[in-house]
């Protein structure tokens, strides 16, 4: 009797323990998504053009251009435009319908 | 014997009772409490041991056409301090300086706060960042109170601050796109109640039940950040070099009515937003749609397109300028009071006289005159989906108070009124083959349900694409008849038309002040960009021609270049090489 006592004491101690354990695990999920957050504010941040405009001017010591020559040339243009893909806009259909901007961000850095 | 084992003692009839009385009263009371009031009891226990917490859904991001986020949202959060328990001034001093430095506040500030009031909860942070909160929870201190809290981000700063508008502490947009969009940017929160221990905290294993939340959808715009940034640098730049009271420019597409960029001053800073203090409303308006103006000069491109639609003149049609016309006891000049003798249609746009369009006004006659504004979109919204966008303001022939120089008047754009926005929209029917198209500003909408995208809406077929046609190139006639003309862009051919407006005032008009606009688009023959430029009340010169037309000048070769527009003027060198 007594051991089943001790067995079942056991028993809801062990599991209040991984309630909190859950509930912590919990807590990381959502500091982990707050991060994730702020990663994407940064991303957004380093590809404003503000400072686009700063790392042109002072970095790469750009200037705004002062005259437009026009090339006319017979070869095609190419297919893709070259900026960064993550910032196309999708044109797929059903398949990428619940993939948010940020998603997209971050499916086409190399390292994801 | 037998006698004294049958009688039974009164003390124990007594005690029986007592104890029968007993099991009674205690049987009485638990049917008391656990049948007869059963639920109420029931409740009490239920709001003790079970919380009710309402989850906060992800606001949606703004994005431009491009997908670059205009607004996002960070996770925050709200702290409080419970008075009652910093009541210890030293244990108080000592846990506000931990906290201080995370809050960007002083310690004698807080203490301030505090003591301010003998109890409740004091507001230590609204909308701190995740990290900061966490540290500030992870210290245990006492009385703290943390609400899972969000606050937006501009990653452009203030690009588009009015057009974007801003959120309220209850995170409910209260002004812009913010607001107009609250549906489709708010999500729908989340309901979650869950058995809690003594301290608050949610019951492993315990009764759970809820509803997640669902995020809001991000909107994609038709607006082009690069766009945006151009047109709001320059129109901050005119604005300054006139003295202006402010100004708006807007950039459309004239094929779709996709609104590529919409900038309005004064306006305020998005990252320097505060609503405790004193606030001018008037700052947060998107004047491009909220105020009216009266056209001036510009309106003559629609004026004539009502002549040459209904056939009554072309481009080489003459009529005489005398200088100055008389309507109904009032005489009408032109607006440098010059006499010009025999003018062709085209003429009377490049030199903008009033006595022509009072001429075509005369021919279209009255009904069609007001039927041909109203095909253009005058008088009534454009129904782009921007809040608070006017009707404007056109006294037609069969209304009171009209009187037959109303006719004369507004042939020129005065004594009508309308917004930037259906300004722009009517003058690109001309651009896009007399169709008139219904701008708007939403590309689509991404959210859980799906993707909602937006398609260009024709309104209507508003003169005939060969009238269309004819205008266009009067309006080409205008820029490039007329030499030295500021909106001549290299290597294109533009079409516009210039306005000067005096400024209209309670009784009157403001004869020292004016309202400078262009409108123009390019290429002439294909046009692919629209624009319309208005300064209001610049302090050194009053004409359209000399204030907005440079600023498409200025912007529009960047504008084309940025859009890939090849262009459509140019002369071939020696090298192979192409200059304008």
């Amino acid at each position: 009797m007594a051991l089943l006592g001790l067995l079942q004491v056991i028993q809801t101690s062990d599991a209040t323990s991984t309630g909190y354990a859950i509930r912590g695990l919990e807590q990381q999920r959502l500091d982990w998504s707050a991060k994730v957050h702020r990663l994407e504010a940064e991303v957004a941040t380093l590809a404003s053009l503000e400072r686009v405009e700063r790392e042109a001017k002072d970095r790469l010591g750009l200037v705004p251009a002062e005259k437009v020559i026009y090339l006319e040339s017979a070869v095609a243009p190419p297919r893709q435009q070259l900026v960064p893909r993550r910032f196309y806009v999708s044109d797929s259909g059903a398949g990428e319908t619940d993939t948010s901007w940020w998603q997209a961000l971050l499916k086409l850095l190399p390292f994801y | 014997m037998s006698g004294r084992a049958s009688r039974v003692s009164w003390r124990l009839i007594v005690l029986a009772l007592l104890f029968a009385g007993g099991a009674v009263g205690l049987v009485g009371r638990l049917v008391y409490l656990q049948i007869l009031h059963h639920d109420y009891y029931a409740q009490e226990a239920e709001q003790e041991h079970l919380s009710r917490q309402t989850v906060r859904p992800t606001r949606g991001a703004i994005l431009d056409r491009n997908g670059y986020p205009l607004a996002t949202t960070l996770d925050a959060y709200d702290l409080y301090i419970e008075r009652q328990a910093w009541q210890n001034k030293p244990s108080a001093r000592r846990w506000a300086e931990a906290v201080a430095p995370l809050v960007d506040q002083s310690v004698d500030d807080i203490l301030a706060g505090i003591a301010d009031e003998p109890s409740g909860d004091y507001t230590l942070a609204l909308g701190l960042d995740y990290e900061r909160g966490r540290s500030i929870i992870d210290a245990g201190l006492p009385g703290l109170k943390a609400v899972p809290s969000a606050r937006r981000f501009y990653p452009e700063g203030d690009l588009a601050s009015n057009l974007l508008g801003f959120i309220g502490r209850d995170h409910v947009g209260l002004a812009g796109l913010e607001a107009d969009l609250q549906e489709e940017l708010a999500g729908t929160p989340g309901d979650l109640y869950f058995e809690r221990d003594s301290l608050g905290d949610p019951i492993p294993f315990g009764d759970w039940r809820g509803k997640p939340p669902v995020p809001g959808g991000d909107v994609r715009l038709t607006i082009d950040r690069y766009v945006q940034r151009l047109v709001e640098e320059e129109l901050d730049r005119q604005i300054e070099k006139h003295a202006a009271s402010g100004g708006t420019i807007i950039v459309m597409d004239p094929r779709s009515g996709a609104i590529l960029a919409m900038a309005s001053r004064p306006s305020f800073r998005l990252s320097r937003l505060d609503l405790s203090g004193d606030v001018d409303p008037n700052l947060f308006r998107n004047r491009a749609v909220t105020d009216v103006y009266e056209p001036g000069s510009v309106m003559k491109v629609i004026t004539m397109s009502g002549a040459v639609d209904l056939g009554l003149v072309n481009a080489n049609t003459t009529y005489y300028d005398a200088g100055y016309v008389t309507v109904g006891g009032y005489t009408i000049t032109n607006w440098d009071f010059s006499t010009n003798g025999t003018q062709t249609a085209t003429e009377l746009l490049q030199k903008s006289l009033n006595t022509g369009a009072i001429w075509l006004a005369d021919l279209i006659g009255p009904d069609n005159f007001y039927a041909n504004l109203r095909r253009f979109g005058f008088d009534e919204p454009s129904n782009s989906g921007l809040g608070g966008e006017a009707a404007g303001l056109v006294r037609s022939s069969d209304e009171e108070g009209w009187y037959p120089v109303d006719l004369a008047t507004n042939s020129f754009g005065q004594g009508i009124a309308a917004t930037p926005l259906q300004v722009i929209t009517a003058v690109a029917a001309v651009a896009n083959g007399g169709k008139l198209m219904q701008p708007y500003i939403v590309e689509e909408v991404v959210g859980p349900q799906g993707r909602r995208a937006y398609e260009p809406v024709v309104v209507r077929q508003a003169i005939s694409e060969a009238s269309a046609r004819a205008v266009a190139q009067m309006m080409n006639e205008v820029v490039e008849g007329v030499p030295y003309h500021l909106a001549r862009v290299p290597g294109y051919h533009v079409a516009g038309k210039t306005g000067t407006t005096i400024v209209s005032i309670p009784g009157g008009y403001d004869l020292n002040s004016t309202i400078a606009s262009f409108v123009g688009f390019a290429p002439a023959a294909h046009p692919q960009m629209i624009m319309l430029v208005k300064i209001d009340q610049p302090q050194d010169d009053p004409l359209g021609g000399r204030v907005a037309a440079p600023v498409f000048g200025t912007l529009a070769p960047k504008i084309l270049a940025y859009l890939n527009v090849k262009p459509d003027a140019l002369e071939l060198v020696q090298g192979g090489t192409l200059e304008p």
